[in-house]
């Protein structure tokens, strides 16, 4: 199987800051990649280079092996990779129904046609898909925090991706919501969508990713399986003291 | 003639560093653009015209009340009108610009649209090369030259100044740290007044005073810092000299009315060809 | 979000209303100086709204607006003489359209208040440029034009085009594309992320708003019968950021209502000129300050607390 993202020796410094030094992996079209590593690894930052919210100061991003490092934002959405942000940006002038409407599709993607028959229309599907279609109407900045990150989600999915990024999706949602958007994930993966998630607090989701990469000061020190991180003496050095989200993978 | 251009791009680069000191210290600060800036450098040269001309007060005392004036009207002007709106950069964009054409509106009822002429200090002059520079030409660039020195002693060597830059590079981590934010965003406003003021107060006896002049020191320095970037000292006294040089040379070398456009030109060229600056501090993101 | 508490229904049936009533008053009004007076606030109020577009609903205050309606008065002053009424009007909308681009490229990565001070800087360079090259311009003085218009054909004139314009700019703004404007305005990066094109539909915004304007800009020329430097003031600008802040950013309408309430107030206290503008920026910061939704939000409020009675107060 080939790569669908492909990132080679990326490197973004900050007032002389490192955030990420020659950061490199690949993500087979279909795959679950789980991004971890504690605050300030540069887990952000990556996905910000990425989707094209800050240009490279060296290395390069390919997906479907085309460069897309260097083009704008709406650009890579275009080509089929989507993002969503850590703290929800919602359009507060908008309801629920018209942000997930002026989502820009893809031709990339091909989520739709496999998790519905076609007959609904894409804001339909993708609200029903995080369980906000009887919620369209009301205005975006009405919505609860867990709510909200659902938007966020939905409004990623209905550009049609091919891969979809999601920035600690689960921070601030409650038990419920985090189900919710579990299932989500799930039916996502299970359709066929290649998945980069960045997530330290959820065991759950680590069972179900195939693979994890681990940042750590904007350098990758781990990249495996599950299993075989959570054995990575290094991964454990660099988690000493916030141990909890590896050890028990 | 190119000493002529030389001598007084030197002495206007020396203004427009104080003026885009000033200017970046709210900016990287408060993080507001403040379009009442010129304002208050046209508000201190009046002061300077009433308090000499009107009162006959002498040049010193006269100079320190405006630059008294000046600082106490940027802390009303914070408490006022920018206080309550901080949070939104448009509101404070269109009512610090309301309040500066306001102003200019009243001195424009006081003291009409006529120019007014504020005699010099230090009367009398030299000759360099055939380029006649008054002292009170020399006298506003040396004391330029002492003002950013202050500027910068308060900056790094002050307990005030650390707090100002700590509030700059991060606020949040700043008010972590104890840093009353509130105050350094006063205080900011306060010095950057102070400046504009001062800057005012010394060019008024080598240029005409009327009630327009505040809008060009206000998009030279707003120039400056798309050229020079924020929070660098040298970037901001490098690009202040391009500005005045540039404006000299189209002043002597195309027409005096176009020396304006100079640096429109640099501050549109630069946006387009170095979005970042000259040394990749700039204001676009 | 005002703009939507009343129903579109309602708005265009007010906007209707309120037209024709501007249609009919010449019955009643025959004093010309009055007349003169409706004709200019017509023409701001084509400004003003044309303004909103770009500063009211993007987000992004443009404090240049005075170089697009300019461009079409020149354009007049250049052409009138050589050309057809309607290839005027033409060369006007293209005038401003171009200047758009121009000024969009610069402008366009910037955000918020430092796309405003790049704005204020076009209409002063065209300014200087007017003064300098004198030959072409007439420098200081200007150029002449000779309406081909009565000063009542001018007045229905401009009450056309500014059907015209409310009519282009709420189809706009009530649309998909005037929706992506707002989610622009709200978060131009999440707009970005959700894969809308921001530059495009910002510059998209500030050439239609210029081509309006500068249409706006070939009626103002002959209803002053002149075009000169001043056109490109900084007040000549900044005045129509404060009709668009007093009548109420975001709304089309309100804009053009500021530009009728101001222009009014402003010929009633015409005594002395400057008068005009101190009132001018007197009312707005009281507006910023105590109502920053300006007469559209506070005529919304009104409209609420008068009962849910479909009737005046919003949609006057």
């Amino acid at each position: 199987m080939s790569a669908l993202l492909a990132v080679e020796d990326l490197t973004k410094r900050f007032r002389g800051l490192v955030a990420l030094n020659r950061v490199s992996f690949d993500v087979a079209r279909g795959e679950f990649l789980i991004v971890i590593g504690p605050n300030g690894a540069g887990k952000t930052t990556l996905f910000n280079v990425i989707s094209g919210f800050a240009p490279p100061d060296a290395g390069r991003v390919m997906f479907a092996q085309q460069r897309i490092s260097g083009l704008s934002a709406p650009a890579i959405v275009a080509r089929g990779l989507a993002r969503t942000f850590q703290i929800p940006r919602p359009f507060k002038s908008l309801t629920v129904a018209e942000t997930v409407d002026l989502a820009r599709p893809s031709k990339a993607g091909a989520v739709f046609a496999t998790l519905h028959g076609g007959h609904r229309s894409v804001v339909e599907h993708v609200l029903r898909l995080v369980q906000l279609w009887e919620r369209r109407d009301e205005e975006a900045n009405t919505l609860s925090q867990g709510d909200l990150k659902l938007l966020e989600v939905a409004r990623a999915l209905a550009t049609n991706p091919a891969l979809l990024m999601l920035d600690e999706p689960y921070a601030g949602l409650g038990p419920g919501e985090m189900a919710r958007l579990t299932q989500v994930i799930k039916d996502l993966h299970g359709a066929g969508l290649t998945l980069v998630i960045i997530e330290h607090k959820l065991r759950e989701l680590m069972r179900l990713a195939q693979r994890v990469v681990v940042l750590h000061y904007g350098e990758k020190i781990g990249d495996g399986t599950p299993a075989e991180i959570s054995r990575d003496p290094r991964v454990l050095d660099a988690y000493m003291g916030g141990r909890g989200a590896v050890a028990h993978a | 003639m190119f000493i002529d251009i030389f001598i007084f791009g030197t002495i206007w680069g020396a203004i427009y560093t104080i003026l885009a000191l000033g200017f970046t210290l709210i900016f990287g600060v408060v993080r507001i653009l403040n379009l009442a800036y010129g304002a208050i450098y046209m508000v201190a040269s009046y002061l300077i015209y009433s308090l000499v001309s009107s009162l006959g007060l002498a040049a010193v005392p006269a100079w320190c009340l405006a630059v008294i004036a000046s600082t106490l009207f940027g802390v009303v002007l914070y408490v006022v009108f920018v206080y309550p709106m901080r949070d939104s950069l448009g509101r404070v964009l269109i009512v610090t610009a309301g309040i500066a054409i306001f102003l200019q509106e009243v001195a424009v009822l006081v003291y009409s649209t006529e120019p007014r002429y504020v005699p010099t200090v230090l009367p009398g002059g030299l000759v360099i090369f055939d380029v006649r520079v008054t002292y009170q030409q020399i006298l506003t660039l040396f004391a330029a030259a002492a003002l950013v020195a202050i500027l910068h002693a308060i900056l790094v060597r002050t307990r005030l100044g650390r707090e100002l830059r700590a509030v700059a590079q991060d606020t949040e981590m700043a008010s972590l740290m104890g840093i009353p934010v509130e105050r350094a965003y006063l205080t900011a406003m306060a010095l950057s007044s102070a400046l504009a003021g001062a800057a005012g107060a010394l060019v008024a006896p080598f240029l005409t005073v009327n009630p327009e002049m505040g809008w060009s020191p206000l998009l030279v320095a707003f120039t400056i810092v798309v050229l020079g970037g924020l929070g660098s000292l040298w970037g901001t006294i490098v690009a202040a000299f391009i500005v005045a040089y540039a404006e000299n040379l189209t002043a002597f070398l195309i027409s005096p009315q176009l020396r304006d456009v100079a640096t429109f030109a640099i501050m549109i060229l630069t946006l387009v060809f170095r979005p970042h600056g000259l040394f990749g501090k700039g204001i676009v993101e | 979000m005002i703009a939507r508490a009343l129903p579109r229904s309602m708005k265009y049936a007010g906007v209707v209303a309120a037209l024709l009533g501007l249609a009919l008053l010449p019955l009643w009004v025959s004093n010309p100086y009055f007349l003169s007076v409706l004709t200019l606030a017509a023409l701001y109020a084509i400004f003003a709204s044309s303004w909103d577009i770009l500063s009211g609903y993007i987000g992004q205050f443009n404090f240049g607006h005075a170089a697009f309606f300019g461009a079409g008065a020149y354009a007049t002053g250049f052409l009138a003489p050589h050309i057809p009424v309607a290839l005027v009007f033409a060369a006007g909308a293209l005038a401003a359209a171009a200047f758009a681009l121009l000024m969009g490229l610069p402008c366009l990565k910037l955000r918020g208040p430092y796309l405003s001070l790049t704005t204020l800087v076009f209409p002063l360079i065209l300014e200087r440029l007017a003064f300098t090259f004198r030959d072409i311009t007439g420098g200081e003085y200007g150029l002449t034009i000779a309406s081909p218009l009565s000063r009542i054909g001018l007045y229905y004139a401009s009450l056309v085009l500014l059907a015209a314009t409310l009519a282009v700019l709420l189809a706009v703004a009530d649309s998909r594309i005037g929706r992506t404007f707002r989610a622009i305005g709200d978060d131009d990066q999440a707009a970005m992320a959700a894969g809308i094109n921001t530059t495009r539909y910002k510059l998209g915004a500030f050439v239609l708003g210029a081509t309006l304007a500068g249409l706006g800009g070939v009626l103002y020329s002959y209803h002053l019968r002149h075009v000169g430097p001043e056109m490109f003031g900084l007040f000549t600008s900044f005045q129509i950021v404060i009709m668009g802040v007093v009548g109420g950013t975001g709304t089309i309408l309100g804009p053009a209502i500021g530009a009728y309430f101001l222009t009014l107030l402003g010929e009633s206290l015409r005594e002395i000129e400057t008068f005009r503008i101190l009132i001018y920026s007197g009312v707005l910061i009281l507006c910023v300050m105590l109502f920053p939704r300006g007469l559209w939000g506070l005529g919304a409020i009104v409209g609420k607390l008068v009962s849910r009675a479909p009737s005046p107060g919003a949609a006057r």
